[in-house]
């Protein structure tokens, strides 16, 4: 039976001498989606993923990976999954084939008849003989993928995978992921920096800083409860308009910005505002639907946003 | 098994491609190469030395004596004398290529993170260790092996030189038996430098460190076993404080790979020096080879124990 949840940890924490890495950490990761994982730099992120593959041991809590105690050795669990983690390692005096022909004997099974099918799927097969010394840092994020994919893995876990890839190679990153969710059934778990492509490509995230999660659920919930509705009006009809949107109970808040008002309300309301202003004699200037990005919430959430 | 096969496949083929392993080895055939042009330098010089009267250095030398030590010379160079040359080179070198190419291989996977890039695989820690040392065994035997064979073929230089023709009638089948013995227990003696190197470095998590460390303690052990040899140079012989010393150091010097690897690579005759004075630390082969296995189980635990306890990144 397979389980709901890919990825499970409870209180994960891990302690560098005195310095917490991450503390208490407790996530699930269903199955059958892209999950993104989001933090600052030093939040925790890449060593989260280090216990979830058993290269770091925690200092306290469990995880499970693909319902495989972390404990109790991860060897079969790490079989069904493909990672990367940190900048892409390989062995500089082979080539990029005889890397992967390297990875596929550590795998073992039928991983080395998928060598060149996959070096073909991230774009390296006419490169696969060069050594890898000799890679640009995108070719080697490629390897790196199609390391993880050799043994067509049912859990994909991979750290930055995007880092140093052009416009085009991460287009086509996000096309691969997202096909593999969609139409194969895998799960992938994410973690970037770059928002925007998270955003496009996760169906869930988790924000973690300092070490613990401060935010996780679907993309598009914690988009759309973000949404707000942007009021443009007459410098001498602020008060007025102000007073009379707060007193409406779908309203959840009034920020006034310049002679703008943005309303914490669904963007559907954009109708029953224009009602309400104009049976008060109030007629806007402009009417805007505002979407929030995820880069909105995750700055603002971590603390690092300037403007607000 | 087949999982721990197809990883000693995928050691031996980073081994096979790396370049130090065979520049290592070009080394040790340059360094066989300049042994046997040193034998017949000096064979020549005491050939002449029989009608000057003196050595290479000015030394007196009878012409019985430099007779004697051209003959001896003649012998070496010469089929089977020549046979055991080999080991002069596999012997004192072989173990400083050994724990160069243990310590750099082990350290870089590392140092480079390509340790992370296969352990998210799923191979057991013990399983790619074991592995790996195997692989490394394995690549010495080889190397090992076309030490032996560029030893044919420079010992039919030798005995041309030494006697202007090549006479192999006088090598028998004990004699090559004997000689694939001895190659098989020089390969075994390479086995507890493997493990110390390669232990160190996972200890180290670096190449450069590893290195060090193991041409340090190399270097150690070279160094106390030739100990013996500067006191009879300087004349203390076995008496006074030199022999205190010399007696104190002793015992622990037979506990040491160095020693233990002469006992039973040369089946219990180590002193390539006539001068050596007949030392307490003597052993017996037998007794060798379980010193080298214990050593070889302490290097080994201690990199297991090393690998299991310590985080892999971070």
């Amino acid at each position: 039976m397979t389980s709901e949840y890919v990825i499970r940890t409870w209180e994960l924490t891990k302690r560098f001498g005195s310095t917490l890495a991450v503390d208490g950490l407790t996530m699930e990761v269903p199955r059958g989606e892209v999950f993104g994982f989001l933090g600052p730099n030093g939040a925790g992120k890449t060593t989260t993923i280090a216990m979830l593959l058993g290269l770091v041991r925690p200092t306290a809590g469990s995880a499970e990976l693909l319902g495989r105690d972390l404990r109790r050795g991860l060897g079969h669990a790490l079989r069904r999954t493909g990672a990367t983690i940190e900048s892409p390692a390989f062995y500089p005096y082979l080539s990029g084939r005889d890397n992967m022909r390297v990875v596929a004997r550590v795998l073992g099974g039928a991983a080395e008849a998928r060598i060149d099918p996959v070096l073909e799927q991230v774009g390296l097969g006419l490169r696969g003989g060069d050594k890898f010394k000799v890679y640009s840092m995108g070719m080697k994020q490629r390897l790196a993928l199609a390391a993880a994919l050799l043994n067509d893995p049912e859990l994909l876990i991979l750290d930055e995978p995007t880092n140093g890839l052009d416009p085009a190679g991460i287009q086509e990153t996000r096309t691969l992921l997202r096909r593999m969710v969609d139409e194969q059934g895998k799960t992938v778990f994410l973690s970037s920096h770059l928002l925007h492509e998270v955003q496009q490509v996760c169906d869930r995230v988790a924000i973690i800083d300092h070490g613990r999660v401060i935010a996780q659920g679907r993309v598009d919930e914690i988009l759309r409860r973000r949404e707000s509705i942007e009021v443009e009006l007459r410098e001498d009809e602020l008060d007025r308009a102000e007073t009379l949107l707060c007193s409406q109970p779908w309203v959840k808040g009034v920020v006034r910005e310049g002679n703008r008002l943005r309303l914490g309300a669904d963007p559907q309301a954009s109708r029953m505002v224009a009602e309400v202003l104009g049976s008060a004699g109030i007629f806007p200037c402009q009417l805007t639907r505002v979407s929030n990005t995820l880069e909105d919430f995750f700055l603002e959430l971590t603390g690092k946003n300037n403007h607000g | 098994m087949g999982d721990w096969i197809a990883l000693l496949r995928a050691e031996l083929l980073k081994i096979g491609r790396r370049r130090l392993g065979w520049f290592l080895l070009l080394a040790l055939m340059a360094a066989f190469v300049v042994h046997a042009r040193n034998l017949n330098t000096d064979r020549l010089d005491y050939q002449q030395a029989q009608e000057s009267g003196s050595g290479r250095f000015g030394q007196p030398l009878t012409p019985e004596g430099a007779r004697a030590t051209e003959a001896e010379l003649v012998r070496r160079m010469t089929f089977p004398g020549f046979l055991d040359e080999l080991w002069v080179i596999t012997g004192f070198w072989g173990p400083f290529a050994v724990v160069i190419l243990a310590a750099i291989h082990m350290g870089e996977e590392y140092e480079s993170g390509t340790i992370r890039t296969l352990m998210v695989r799923g191979p057991s820690r013990n399983a790619w260790f074991t592995a790996k040392l195997a692989a490394l065994l394995l690549a010495i035997g080889a190397a090992w092996l076309l030490l032996a064979l560029e030893g044919g073929l420079l010992g039919l230089w030798t005995s041309h030189q030494a006697t202007g023709s090549v006479n192999l009638s006088a090598v028998g089948t004990g004699h090559l038996l004997a000689h694939a013995a001895r190659l098989l227990r020089s390969w075994s003696a390479t086995l507890p430098y493997l493990a110390f190197a390669s232990a160190a470095g996972i200890l180290a998590r670096a190449a450069g460190p590893a290195l060090a460390l193991g041409l340090g303690a190399r270097f150690a052990e070279v160094i106390s076993g030739t100990a013996g040899q500067f006191l009879v140079a300087f004349g203390m012989g076995m008496e006074g404080l030199g022999a205190n010393i010399y007696r104190l150091w002793a015992p622990l010097h037979v506990a040491t790979m160095e020693w233990n690897a002469r006992v039973w690579s040369t089946w219990g005759v180590p002193y390539d020096l006539p001068q050596e004075l007949p030392s307490p630390l003597h052993t017996s082969p037998g007794l060798a080879v379980l010193i080298l296995l214990a050593w070889t189980a302490v290097w080994v635990g201690l990199a297991l124990r090393t690998l299991h306890r310590r985080d892999i990144t971070g």
